[in-house]
Formats: structure tokens, C-alpha cells, sequence
């Protein structure tokens, strides 16, 4: 190396210091996401950034407002056959961000390309509900009319049985209408460069570092205040957190390490429950905890509430049950599992575990989940049980509990439409034991019929009254932990107006933010 | 010179093969599954099934190998489980990112290297050039995750400098921070190989000599004593900067910078086997390739220095 | 090659590797008396003194289970002490005996082993790390192991070019042609020149495997709660770096003296052991991310 070289160095880094222009444009909403998303269609868009996203561009016929009420979408007027069974939907006019209008053929071709063997949808079953649905999925058997658009404007889609939940099923990201001639034209990369009827339209995707979503310039409804929406990716929390402070994003979300400096900075910091419960689930299958006895003794030897003020921060309510509060059409039960360690080692003895047990816990790598299960593993050894802790990364940890093999595992459920069904179902139905969603392997005859019957009913108070009957069976099982509702804190510049945080995270599309 | 090259990029080939053997015999070791990413929530083990047909991951191993060598052989990556992205797509995206990254950490560390180096061993003022020189060691001595999470604080909060994160479209200010951050690893061995370099030659005839011509103390410096420490400087360098371009995982993730670090450990994490394979792949090449390349230059700086293989 | 008595003077005069010689020996100290000075203090648990500023009954304050950092630290040193010194042991012995077949018998053995030492550098540390990991059971033992095994490498390549440069002195001609067997001449001709080397690498490198730890604790690769190391310590601070800065300060200042004092050290052998030695520097690639 020659000092000559030593020059260009220098020049290279006077440059570095030189500071450059400033880019960003003014009416453009800035958020971040943790994660990337890994594709916008709908039909493979299973993570919470590509449901997100995805859900931006592309329309459904029925869709979740942000308090998670089903309203119109793309299907002005829908009606439902006296028994249920046939929902026929009338469309507004709109069009695609290519400026092709949208027909009932696309809803039928992109309804029909989610449940077609050849697609291999993860979420086929968002539309397992329509008669022959899973047939045609299985082995491509003709769904023989159960799909169809009579004309332009019309869509009619006939049902297997009664379902109450399919309109929410149908607002589910993956049921996004999709067009046509681009799936097409893109195939497999569709994904990365989308075309939907929703009110914004991808600009660009650097990978790794940045997504921007502009209006889309077709959008039928009354066009968004802002022109665009840019989402940083931005993995770690605390840079998050600089990024916010320095102003560079608009909304950021809080974690809870942090609530107390927020709380006291006097920002405007909304509040919002989050649709999600967080458990222990305990393996079922698996001695002791086949023992009904020493799970609720479990229950029981874990001071949950002092966890949630010093651990969380107070962001939780604790779960009396498995179904959300603002989910519930009444106020939540009693709780059953007050701490009380000496109850809990009574509990034991009478089970024949005097002397306590070992046990492993299993998580995923997450520093919070860390610091939870750090006490918690501290509040059983109090009661005479051993808790060794195990840690996976996601893909191996999801691989282990959908074999059933730890003890017990540390997890949470998100909700994907605000229903006590999706709380109830996909958790404690015994055909969904493993990636179904009942990782404890929880399996009761009586929980099961009243799924069933819930599933079918189509009225209200009386779906309801079956889901709630179902979880007090659950929730007098105990097979899990019980944790809590965790609750989301955001804070908003305050140079945002007319944003609110979703209930379901489809549910704010933008449209009213103003800056 | 010619024999030398072509004989080290002919022993490319039994490393990367061993690197893609080792990569493909652990990635099925390792429990974990890429279809599970792919399904999400709520799946019965029969859409896995298909969805493992659909990429091939049900055939029998041996097959799955012998296809991959072949596909590799003629220079096709695949394209990723997840995002349906040729590999190859997002290598050339990103790298350049890596690259620029790990050019600029190279600068900082060197010249900042070299300049405190030699101003320790000058020693006019022996109690800042021991700072210094204790600077740069604790520099090497703090985790990468926190020294980058200081300097976040301090330069974009704090002190409102420079950006706090990201890639910023190529713009320099956002190279600043993530450059330092990374550059802390190597600073200290050039400060300190510099400053023996430095004390080592002042003691030379040519050193003296031109002393006693009276050129001026900074000529001097720069012009006889500096370019002779350099040589041990490169080696440093040609190291560490292999290692850079394999990316950064700590420092990419803190500033959120796009490069090939964050890539790669993401695809491990989902499993995404191709681009795991791939990524692999390029990062060894690069690696032995610029190795060779350091090795090259030993030759060109210090004709001692005879090159196996081959004569000159 | 200088005496012994050279080598401890020449040490001795290095004033800032002495420096670095008596913190580690205060900080190696106060591990070893870690359950005397604050006995079974670091698992307690006490959510109502969560999050506690430092004060006279907690000098470095309180995690947020109200656990105190201070008997944690001591704790910790322990464990990340303890990693670096096994984990260097296992990339050592590995180095050692392969570097020196390398060097020794050359030829095929040695291509070969050179080329496996071109895999492990030219390879990712995290896969093979998350592989580790899963394939044994995750925690101390798989940490240990996988960083000794990415480790040898380095020691291997060094002492391999020390056993070249040696293997054909006049000394060991001599051996060889008294009729001395290849362990003979291995064991008493070969081994003692590699030792200065290698306890050079072997200093640098502890530093370099306790840093190591701590980022892997970053990403959740560490050891497992609720075993205090000062790596997992400052990851799992992180989050509370604005709200409560001493979860990160102490446990950090504490880590960067540590590896400062064994650069320090490190440093120093090398210069008292020859100033011209040929150890450029530890290559540390497989063991930074």
C-alpha cells in the first residue's frame, strides 16, 4: 500500500462525514416492522408482516373496521340463506391498481387458486368451510357449484354445514382477491410484486431495509389523507426506540422494559388489549401432567398478578380463562387459581407428589419469555418442583411441541378474527392436537361437542353461551398455565392524527390517518 | 505468479465442496423444518406433506444432494423456500451493501489504526498516546451489540449527528456508525502493530539518515517510518476483511443495515435451505478468494516474501 | 530464543501487561470467593426490590427480579471465566495435535487437514452453532464445545508453520539420525518450540471466546437462565439500557476490563517471548459474528 493510497482513504472518509440531503416526503406515514415480510400474496402470507402488508393491497369481500367489526369490503351487500348455507354477495364497483375493474370472476379464480392442490396454500383452510372444499384441496375433485359468479357483480358460495364464523374467516388476509392475469403473468412472484383492489399499492421493496406502499390511484373508496406508508425493518427494539426519538417513525410500538420511561415522558401513549393470550401449556400425554390435580396445583403455585406488575409492567390482565375480555358478552368469571403455594403443595401431596418433581419448560430464544420463566422457574421451586429450562430457536422449538415432546412450553395465541371460536377451537378441539393449534394434546369428549354444536349454531347468544360453557370446562381442566392478556402500547407523533390501534392488526388500513 | 493463483483456485474446489457437504449434512441434522415457517399457525400434517412435496424435501436425501451439487455446478442457487427469490437475486442485492460496509469499517480501522499507532510511538505526549492506545483496547474489548447500542445513543440521540439506523439508500451518513461499530475490531491490532512497526524502524539507518538531512518530523513519519510498518498492517487487514464480508450479524442487526450477516442468519433461523446453501457458498468463496488475494499482495509489498508454487 | 529468565524480566518490565496480570488475578479472586462474599445472594429472588438503583445494600442495584447484580457479576465470572478457559483448552489440545500431524508428516495428512482448516474458517460460526446446540443438548456444554471446535483452525495453521520451520533445524536432524522415533522427536524436539505460540493464542483468544459469548447470548445462543454469565447478563440489560442502565454498566465494564487485561497479558507474552515472533495475530475469524 502506497501513501497515495492513504489519500483516497482520507478523501473517503471526509465524504463519509459530509452530511447528505434529507429525503424523506412529508405526507408519508412512517412505521417500522420487526420482521421482513417474507411475500404479499395472500395465499402464502402466513407471518404477521405479510398478513399486514398484504392486507393493505389486497381487498377482501368483507373485511375487520378497527374496533374488529365485520363490514363491507369489496361485497356491498351479502345475503344468507334462511339455513345458512348459501351467502351470496353482491360487489361494489372497483378496481385493481392496474386499473382493471374487479369482477365476480376474480373472487371465484382467487378463492378457487387458494384451495387448489396446485397452489399448496398453507391457509387453504380460511375457505375449508365451502361444500367440497377440502375434497378439491385433498384431491382436486370438482367443487361442482359451490363456487360461483352467475354474473359480473354476483359471487355465491354454498356451505357444508352452517358455519357462524365464515364471515370472518373470509376477512382473513388470505382470502384477499387477487388479480388474475398478474398471478398469471408473475407466478411465483406474485408475492413480491402484488396486484390487489386495496387502498394502497407497493412502491418499492429493498430488501432487508425498506417497504413503501403508495395510494393506490384505482382505490374505489374515498382516497387515504396521506400518500404513502413507508415500513422500515428494523430487528432490534432499542433501535426502534431511536429511531422514534430522533423522529424518524411515526408510531412505534412500546415494549414493556421501556413502559415506565414512556409513562412518565408525558407522550400521548394509547393503550389497547391485544387479542392474544399468554400460557404455559402443560403436555398432557405426558405423566404428571395427565393428572388434572397437579395441574391445577401448578396453577395455583405461580404468583401470576406480582409477575405482571413487576415483570410486565403492568401490561396484562391476568386470564381467568382463555377467552379475551373484549371478546366476552358478559363479565369474566372468577378467577379459580388465587396463589396460594401452600393449597398448590397440598394439591401435590393429594396427587402423591409430596416431594415435588422435575420438569422442563421449553421457550423460544426472547428475552422477555427469559425473564418470565426466570420466575416462574423461582415460584415452583418453592412448591417442590424443579424447573430446568429450555431454549429452541422458533423452528426447532414449533418442531418439539407439535411432537409433544417437552413437559411444558411457554407460548402465545393470536387471535385471527375477533370470535371466542378462534380462542376455543383451534386451542382445546382434540382433531387439532400438534400444529392444529391444541399443543397440550388437551382432549375432552364433552369440550369437543360443544365446539361442534357452537360451530353450527346460528344464533349469537346462544353460540356464545356454548363457547363460554366449553371454556369453563377448559379452564377447570387446567391444561395449561393460565397466564395473562397481554396489553399493546403504542406511541403516536404528534404530528399523526386519526389513528387508532387496530383490534385485529388488519384492521386499520390508514385511511383516516392524517398528517 | 500465474501457477501460484491458478493453484490455489484449483483447491477451491475441495473447500467449497466440503463447505456445501458439511452445510447439507447439518441442516438435516438440525431438528427444525423449513415447512413449518411456511404453514404459520393452525396446519394438519398433511398440507406439511404437501407442502414438502411441492419443494422437494421428500425425496430421499442422497437424491436431494446429488441434484443440489449438479444445480450448484452449473452456477444455479435455487430459489428461496420463503420469498420464491433467486438466491442469486438477493446475493447481488445485498453484498454490495456487506461490501461497502466492511470497506469503510477497513478505513476506520486503519487510519484510525495507523494514526494513533504512530502517534503513540512518536511520544511527544506519552500520557494521550497511552489513551489512545488504551482506547482502542477497550474499543476491542466491548460486546459489538452494546458499543453499538452506546454509540446510537450518543451520536443520533444525544448528540444529533448522524442517523441512528439503516441503510438510508446509500447515503454516507448512515455508513458512519455501523462503519465504526465494526471497525473497533481491528483498530487495536493495527494501533499496536503500527506503533512496534513504527518504534522498530526509527532505529533504522534510512530513518536517521533522513533525519540527520533535517527533513521535518512528519515527512519523516509519513514518508519512511509509516510505509514500513505498513507491511504487517496488511495482513490484518486481508484477515479481518475476509471476515467482514461475511457479514456482520451483530452489527447489521443493531443498525439495521440490509447486508448479507442479517440474510444469512435468517434463512437459518426459518431453515430456508436454499439460500442457507447459497449463501454459504458465495461467503466461502469470497472468503478464499480474498485470501488469496492478501497472500498476493504479501508478494507485491515485500519481495522477500516468495509465493509457493511457483517462482516469480 | 531467550532464556526463561529473560522472558520474566522482559514480562515484568511490561508495565501495562503487569497491569493487566493483577486485574485478572483480582477478578479470577473474587470469583473463586464468589459464594463466600455474597452466598446464594445471586438466585434470590425478590420482585418487590425489582429494578433497584444502586445503593449501599446493593452496590451494582437489582435485575428485575430484584436479584443483586453485584453478587451476580461474581457469579457470572465464573461461568464466562469458565467457558473461555475450556473452550480455549478444546480448540488448544485440538490445534496442537493436528497442526503438529499436519506439519509433521506432511503430505497427504497434511492437505488434508489443511483443507478441513479452510472449511471451518470459510464457514459460518452460527449454523454450525445452532447445530451444535440442537444435536446436544443446548447450554454450557454445547457452548464450550462448539467454540473449541471453531477454534482450532487458527491454533492448528500457527503451530503447523512453527512445526514446519522447526522440523528441519539442526537439532532435530540430529534426533532423527540417532535413531529418536517420531513421538520421540514430536514430544521433546517439536512440542516445546510450539509452546511459546501457542500461549500467546491461547491468552488472545480467551478474550476473544468470552466476547464470543456474550454476542451469542444476544441472539439467544447462550447459556440458559438462570445461569448468571456476563454475557447473558448485558443481552437480556439490553432492553432496559434507558430505564435502568446499571443492568448493562456493571456486568459491561466488568466483561471489557476482563478482556482488556487478557489483551494486555496476551500482548505482553508475546513480546517478552520473542517481540519478532511470528504470531501477527490471533485470527479470530469463527469466532466473531
Amino acid at each position: 500500500m502506497r501513501l497515495q493510497h492513504n489519500g483516497v482513504i482520507v478523501t473517503i472518509l471526509m465524504l463519509l462525514l459530509v452530511s447528505c440531503s434529507h429525503e424523506e416526503e412529508p405526507q408519508q406515514l412512517r412505521l417500522a416492522l420487526q420482521t421482513e415480510p417474507s411475500t404479499l400474496d395472500p395465499a402464502f402470507a402466513v407471518d404477521y408482516s405479510s398478513g399486514l402488508l398484504s392486507s393493505l393491497i389486497h381487498d377482501n369481500l368483507v373485511r375487520f373496521d378497527e374496533e374488529g367489526r365485520i363490514v363491507p369490503g369489496l361485497a356491498g351487500r351479502r345475503e344468507v340463506s334462511a339455513d345458512g348455507t348459501v351467502y351470496t354477495f353482491n360487489l361494489v364497483p372497483a378496481r385493481f391498481s392496474n386499473g382493471r375493474s374487479v369482477k365476480a370472476s376474480d373472487v371465484v379464480i382467487s378463492f378457487t387458486r387458494l384451495l387448489a392442490p396446485s397452489t399448496v396454500s398453507p391457509r387453504w383452510w380460511v375457505l375449508g368451510a365451502i361444500r367440497g372444499a377440502a375434497d378439491f384441496h385433498h384431491s382436486g375433485r370438482s367443487m361442482d357449484g359451490a363456487l360461483t359468479a352467475p354474473d359480473d357483480t354476483t359471487v355465491v358460495i354454498q356451505l357444508a354445514q352452517p358455519t357462524a364464523h365464515f364471515l370472518s374467516m373470509l376477512s382473513m388476509p388470505a382470502a384477499g382477491i387477487v388479480c388474475v392475469e398478474e398471478v398469471e403473468r408473475l407466478g411465483e412472484m406474485y408475492g413480491r410484486s402484488p396486484c390487489g383492489s386495496g387502498p394502497w399499492c407497493l412502491e418499492s421493496w429493498l430488501e432487508g431495509d425498506k417497504l413503501s406502499l403508495r395510494r393506490n390511484p384505482f382505490y374505489q373508496g374515498r382516497a387515504p389523507a396521506i400518500t404513502g406508508i413507508s415500513f422500515r425493518i428494523i430487528p432490534e427494539s432499542m433501535t426502534r426506540i431511536a429511531e422514534f426519538e430522533v423522529g424518524n417513525l411515526d408510531i412505534l410500538e412500546v415494549p414493556r422494559a421501556e413502559l415506565t420511561r414512556w409513562r412518565s415522558a408525558g407522550v400521548s401513549l394509547r393503550q389497547q388489549e391485544e387479542l392474544r393470550i399468554v400460557y404455559i401449556g402443560l403436555n398432557n400425554r405426558k405423566s404428571p401432567f395427565d393428572n388434572r390435580t397437579v395441574r391445577r396445583a401448578l396453577n395455583m403455585a405461580i404468583d401470576i398478578e406480582s409477575i405482571i406488575v413487576h415483570l410486565l409492567f403492568g401490561a396484562g390482565h391476568r386470564a381467568h380463562g382463555v377467552i379475551p375480555p373484549s371478546l366476552r358478552k358478559e363479565p369474566e368469571p372468577e378467577g379459580l387459581y388465587a396463589y396460594d403455594p401452600h393449597e398448590a403443595r397440598r394439591l401435590l401431596t393429594e396427587a402423591g407428589f409430596p416431594e415435588g418433581f422435575a420438569m422442563e419448560i421449553w421457550q423460544r430464544d426472547n428475552p422477555e419469555s427469559g425473564r418470565i420463566l426466570e420466575s416462574v422457574q423461582g415460584y415452583l421451586a418453592q412448591v417442590g418442583i424443579t424447573v430446568k429450562l429450555v431454549t429452541r430457536e422458533w423452528s426447532a422449538f414449533k418442531q418439539a411441541i407439535n411432537r409433544g415432546t417437552p413437559d411444558a412450553f411457554y407460548l402465545d395465541w393470536f387471535a385471527d378474527y375477533p370470535d371466542a371460536e378462534n380462542f376455543i377451537a383451534p386451542l382445546f378441539h382434540s382433531e387439532n392436537v400438534g400444529g392444529g393449534g391444541n399443543r397440550s394434546a388437551y382432549t375432552n369428549a364433552a369440550v369437543d361437542s360443544l365446539i361442534e354444536e357452537a360451530a353450527r349454531c346460528p344464533e349469537e347468544n346462544r353460540r356464545w353461551e356454548l363457547y363460554r360453557r366449553a371454556e369453563e370446562l377448559v379452564y377447570s381442566d387446567a391444561p395449561w398455565i393460565f397466564l395473562w392478556f397481554p396489553l399493546r402500547y403504542e406511541v403516536i407523533s404528534p404530528r399523526v392524527r386519526g389513528y387508532r390501534i387496530p383490534a385485529v392488526f388488519t384492521g386499520q388500513r390508514f385511511l383516516e390517518v392524517k398528517l | 505468479m500465474i501457477r501460484f493463483v491458478l493453484r490455489r483456485l484449483l483447491l477451491l474446489i475441495p473447500v467449497v465442496w466440503g463447505v456445501l457437504t458439511v452445510t447439507f449434512v447439518l441442516m438435516y441434522i438440525v431438528p427444525g423444518d423449513p415447512v413449518l415457517t411456511l404453514a404459520g399457525e393452525r396446519y394438519d400434517e398433511k398440507t406439511l406433506e404437501e407442502m414438502r412435496r411441492e419443494l422437494g424435501l421428500d425425496r430421499p436425501l442422497l437424491v436431494q444432494y446429488v441434484e443440489y451439487l449438479g444445480r450448484v455446478a452449473r452456477f444455479d442457487l435455487g430459489r428461496s423456500f420463503m420469498t420464491r427469490r433467486p438466491v442469486i437475486e438477493s446475493i447481488r442485492e445485498r453484498f454490495p451493501r456487506t461490501l461497502i460496509l466492511a470497506f469503510s469499517a477497513m478505513a476506520f480501522a486503519v487510519v484510525g489504526g495507523l494514526l494513533i499507532g504512530a502517534f503513540a510511538a512518536w511520544g511527544r505526549i506519552p500520557w494521550l498516546g497511552r489513551t489512545l492506545m488504551a482506547g482502542s483496547l477497550v474499543g476491542v474489548s466491548i460486546p459489538v451489540f452494546w458499543l453499538g447500542l452506546l454509540l446510537i445513543y450518543l451520536f443520533a440521540i444525544k448528540l444529533s449527528l448522524l442517523p441512528p439506523s439503516g441503510y438510508g439508500g446509500g447515503s454516507l451518513r448512515y455508513l458512519v456508525l455501523p462503519a465504526i461499530t465494526l471497525s473497533f475490531a481491528s483498530l487495536a491490532t493495527v494501533a499496536r502493530v503500527t506503533r512496534s512497526g513504527v518504534i522498530d524502524s526509527v532505529s533504522e539507518d534510512y530513518v536517521r539518515t533522513a533525519r540527520a538531512k533535517g527533513l521535518g518530523e512528519i515527512v519523516v513519519m509519513s514518508k519512511h517510518v509509516l510505509r514500513n510498518a505498513l507491511i504487517p498492517v496488511v495482513t490484518i487487514v486481508g484477515t479481518d476483511f475476509g471476515s467482514y464480508l461475511s457479514g456482520s450479524v451483530l452489527t447489521e442487526s443493531i443498525f439495521g443495515w440490509p447486508g448479507l450477516g442479517r440474510y444469512i442468519v435468517q434463512a437459518i433461523l426459518k431453515r430456508d435451505f436454499p439460500v442457507i446453501q447459497g449463501a454459504v457458498l458465495f461467503m466461502a468463496i469470497v472468503f478464499v478468494l480474498v485470501n488469496l488475494l492478501v497472500d498476493i499482495s504479501y508478494g507485491l509489498i515485500d519481495p522477500r516474501v516468495r509465493l509457493k508454487g511457483g517462482g516469480r | 530464543m531467550s532464556s526463561r529468565g529473560t522472558i520474566f524480566r522482559r514480562f515484568t518490565r511490561n508495565r501495562s501487561a503487569i497491569c493487566g496480570l493483577i486485574l485478572l488475578l483480582v477478578v479470577g479472586i473474587l470469583a473463586g470467593l464468589a459464594d463466600i462474599l455474597s452466598p446464594g445472594r445471586s438466585a434470590e429472588i425478590d420482585l418487590e426490590g425489582s429494578l433497584s438503583p444502586p445503593s449501599l445494600r446493593h452496590p451494582f442495584g437489582t435485575d428485575p427480579f430484584g436479584r443483586d447484580i453485584c453478587a451476580r457479576v461474581l457469579h457470572g465470572a465464573r461461568i464466562s471465566l469458565g467457558v473461555g478457559f475450556l473452550a480455549r483448552t478444546i480448540s488448544l489440545v485440538l490445534g496442537l495435535v493436528l497442526g503438529i500431524a499436519a506439519g509433521y508428516f506432511g503430505g497427504k495428512t497434511d492437505a488434508v487437514l489443511m483443507r478441513l482448516a479452510d472449511i471451518t474458517f470459510a464457514f459460518p460460526t452460527l449454523l454450525l452453532l445452532i447445530a451444535v446446540m440442537a444435536v446436544v443438548s443446548p447450554g454450557l456444554t454445547s457452548l464450550i464445545a462448539t467454540l473449541g471446535i471453531v477454534g482450532w483452525a487458527a491454533v492448528a495453521r500457527l503451530v503447523r508453520s512453527q512445526v514446519l520451520s522447526v522440523k528441519e533445524r539442526d537439532f532435530v536432524r540430529a534426533a532423527r539420525s540417532a535413531g529418536a522415533g517420531d513421538m520421540t522427536i514430536i514430544v521433546r524436539h517439536i512440542l516445546p518450540q510450539c509452546i511459546s505460540p501457542v500461549m500467546v493464542v491461547y491468552t488472545l483468544g480467551l478474550g476473544m471466546t468470552i466476547m464470543a459469548e456474550a454476542s451469542l447470548s444476544f441472539l439467544g445462543l447462550g447459556v440458559q437462565p438462570p445461569t448468571p454469565s456476563w454475557g447473558r447478563m448485558i443481552s437480556s440489560g439490553v432492553a432496559f439500557m434507558r430505564t435502568a442502565p446499571w443492568l448493562t454498566v456493571f456486568p459491561g465494564l466488568v466483561l471489557t476490563v476482563t478482556v482488556c487485561s487478557l489483551n494486555l497479558v496476551g500482548d505482553g507474552l508475546r513480546d517478552a517471548l520473542d517481540p519478532h515472533l511470528n504470531v501477527g495475530r490471533v485470527d479470530t475469524k469463527g469466532i466473531r459474528l
